[in-house]
């Protein structure tokens, strides 16, 4: 899954997972609010994500608010769940509320490539 | 009261009760006298001699500021107005016939402001020379003016702070975005020319990106204290070389730390240490001898009262009559133009925040030294 508003960097996103062969089923949603309606409402494991890209500069809800609230979904649905934090940011106390965050599996500066796909899985 | 108090008219805003009015004046008991004016009737009515000090904040018969200053200068050519209104800029103001422009958030800082503005005599012109300042005025204290000027700088340095973060992300953003197209591009077209093209694009962008990322080393250095942690230099230069992957064109360098302690542990400032570093060996990178591989040491040593950082390359070197200036606001030594022209001015300064000196030694073709001092105090390390 992607949680990401800029249309362009879906593209890369999508382009990069694809030819990193992780998945060919790539949802996206462009801000935190609707991606969490959305995993609140899912009711079968298998439809839950086994990966989320989160974007930390969205409207509505940024990538910390949707960690926040991520908290409060069910835990069947969480345990599922590798969160991944993709940001443009440079600011060194964002970084560190990224890495740091229970939730996050690790933090990618953009642009997303398949090298820094492979390296997550190591 | 007194004979000299000075004449105060208030055009006040339709609305505001004339008891609030004169409570904001209260504290200035004798040295003004408050004529609360709602009418142009009541206006031209006033004799000259009471005319000194007109404050517009509004009118309940739709009468415009600029028509009411009019009229109160027929009643005293030496009149001073003074308008509150958000509506207005300074310039649009005062060429209009104002004398100073007061934004309303500012209301209540008004008797402080006539205060500040009777001491300097503003008011008096050549006709009443004699007729001094009363001494029973409110003088705004040392500690009011403190203040006042500290919530002032509190509030540009948080917008400071806000503008360098929003400016750093709406600029960084479409960077990486180009940055993806183009790894996504390299890997779809054949080989030839076009690649040299796109690895063309690439470094310009990513010029442009070491400038921004510069600009705001710079201001996180001049906006944030200094905070000391135990630090070990081995991860420290571990994370640089990894982020320094994605920035620099791949070549090997090898960067060996030589710690000069048992368990190699010292107190500083991670991200300023991790700033200067990052700086010294992107730069022995970049101006490696095209003759061998990169080879970088780095040394650290403990001693009583400071702690000695040396970095040394065996790179290009840097010639005599550039080293005094390396560390100059954009300064560049001639066509290596591929930094920003900030970094080590951004070193310099930063090692000054931490009240530490940097000096530099260099052989042309054979390489660099730059050796770093920063005080230690005793063997404490305090965290913040």
């Amino acid at each position: 899954m992607l949680v990401e508003d800029s249309e362009i960097d879906v593209f890369i996103h999508r382009r990069v997972i694809s030819k990193s062969g992780l998945s060919n089923e790539i949802q996206q949603f462009p801000t935190g609010k609707l991606a969490l309606e959305y995993l609140s409402k899912l009711e079968h494991i298998n439809d839950v994500p086994a990966l989320i890209f989160l974007d930390i500069r969205m409207p509505d809800m940024d990538g910390f608010e949707f960690l926040k609230e991520f908290e409060f979904l069910p835990e069947w649905i969480r345990k599922e769940i590798r969160i991944v934090m993709l940001s443009s940011t440079i600011d060194a106390l964002e970084l560190a509320e990224a890495r740091g965050n229970k939730f996050v599996l690790a933090f990618i500066p953009k642009p997303l490539s398949v090298e820094k796909i492979k390296e997550l899985f190591e | 009261m007194s004979g000299n108090s000075v004449h105060l008219m208030i055009s006040p805003a339709e609305g505001t009760k004339d008891e609030e009015l004169k409570a904001a004046f209260v504290p200035l008991n004798g040295a003004f006298q408050l004529h609360l004016i709602h009418t142009s009737n009541q206006l031209s009515s006033l004799s000259a001699g009471q005319a000194r000090i007109f404050i517009f904040s509004g009118s309940s018969d739709n009468t415009t500021w600029q028509e009411s200053a009019r009229q109160a200068r027929l009643v005293s050519s030496s009149l001073y107005f003074i308008l509150v209104s958000d509506e207005e800029t300074s310039f649009s103001a005062i060429t209009q016939g104002a004398d100073l422009l007061i934004q309303r958030s500012e209301v209540q800082q008004l008797p402080l402001i006539i205060g500040a503005l009777l001491r300097r005599n503003i008011f008096s012109k050549s006709n009443n020379p004699e007729k001094a300042v009363t001494p029973d005025l409110p003088v705004m204290n040392k500690l009011d003016e403190l203040k006042m000027k500290n919530t002032e700088l509190e509030k540009i340095n948080y917008e400071l702070d806000r503008f360098v973060y929003s400016a750093s992300h709406d600029l960084r953003a479409p960077l990486t975005s180009v940055l993806g197209l183009l790894d996504i591009l390299r890997n779809e077209i054949p080989a030839g020319e076009n690649q040299h093209l796109i690895n063309l694009m690439e470094e310009s962008i990513l010029k442009l990106d070491t400038t921004i990322r510069d600009i705001v080393a710079y201001s996180r250095n001049n906006r944030t204290d200094v905070s000391i942690e135990a630090l070990r230099i081995q991860p420290i230069v571990e994370e640089i070389l990894r982020e320094l992957k994605y920035l620099e064109s791949n070549q090997f360098a090898l960067v060996e730390c030589v710690n000069a302690q048992d368990d190699g542990v010292f107190p500083g400032d991670k991200i300023r240490l991790t700033t200067v570093l990052k700086n010294l060996i992107s730069n022995a990178i970049r101006f490696r001898h095209p003759a061998r591989k990169p080879v970088i040491n780095i040394q650290l040593h403990r001693n009583a009262n400071h702690l000695d950082l040396i970095v040394a390359d065996n790179g290009l070197g840097i010639n005599q009559q550039h080293l005094e200036k390396i560390f100059d606001m954009f300064y560049r030594t001639s066509d290596q133009s591929a930094g920003s022209g900030l970094g080590l001015y951004i070193v310099r300064e930063t090692i000054r925040k931490m009240n530490g000196s940097i000096e530099v030694q260099s052989t042309v073709n054979q390489g660099t030294i730059f050796h770093i001092s920063l005080p230690l105090q005793g063997d404490q390390i305090i965290t913040s």
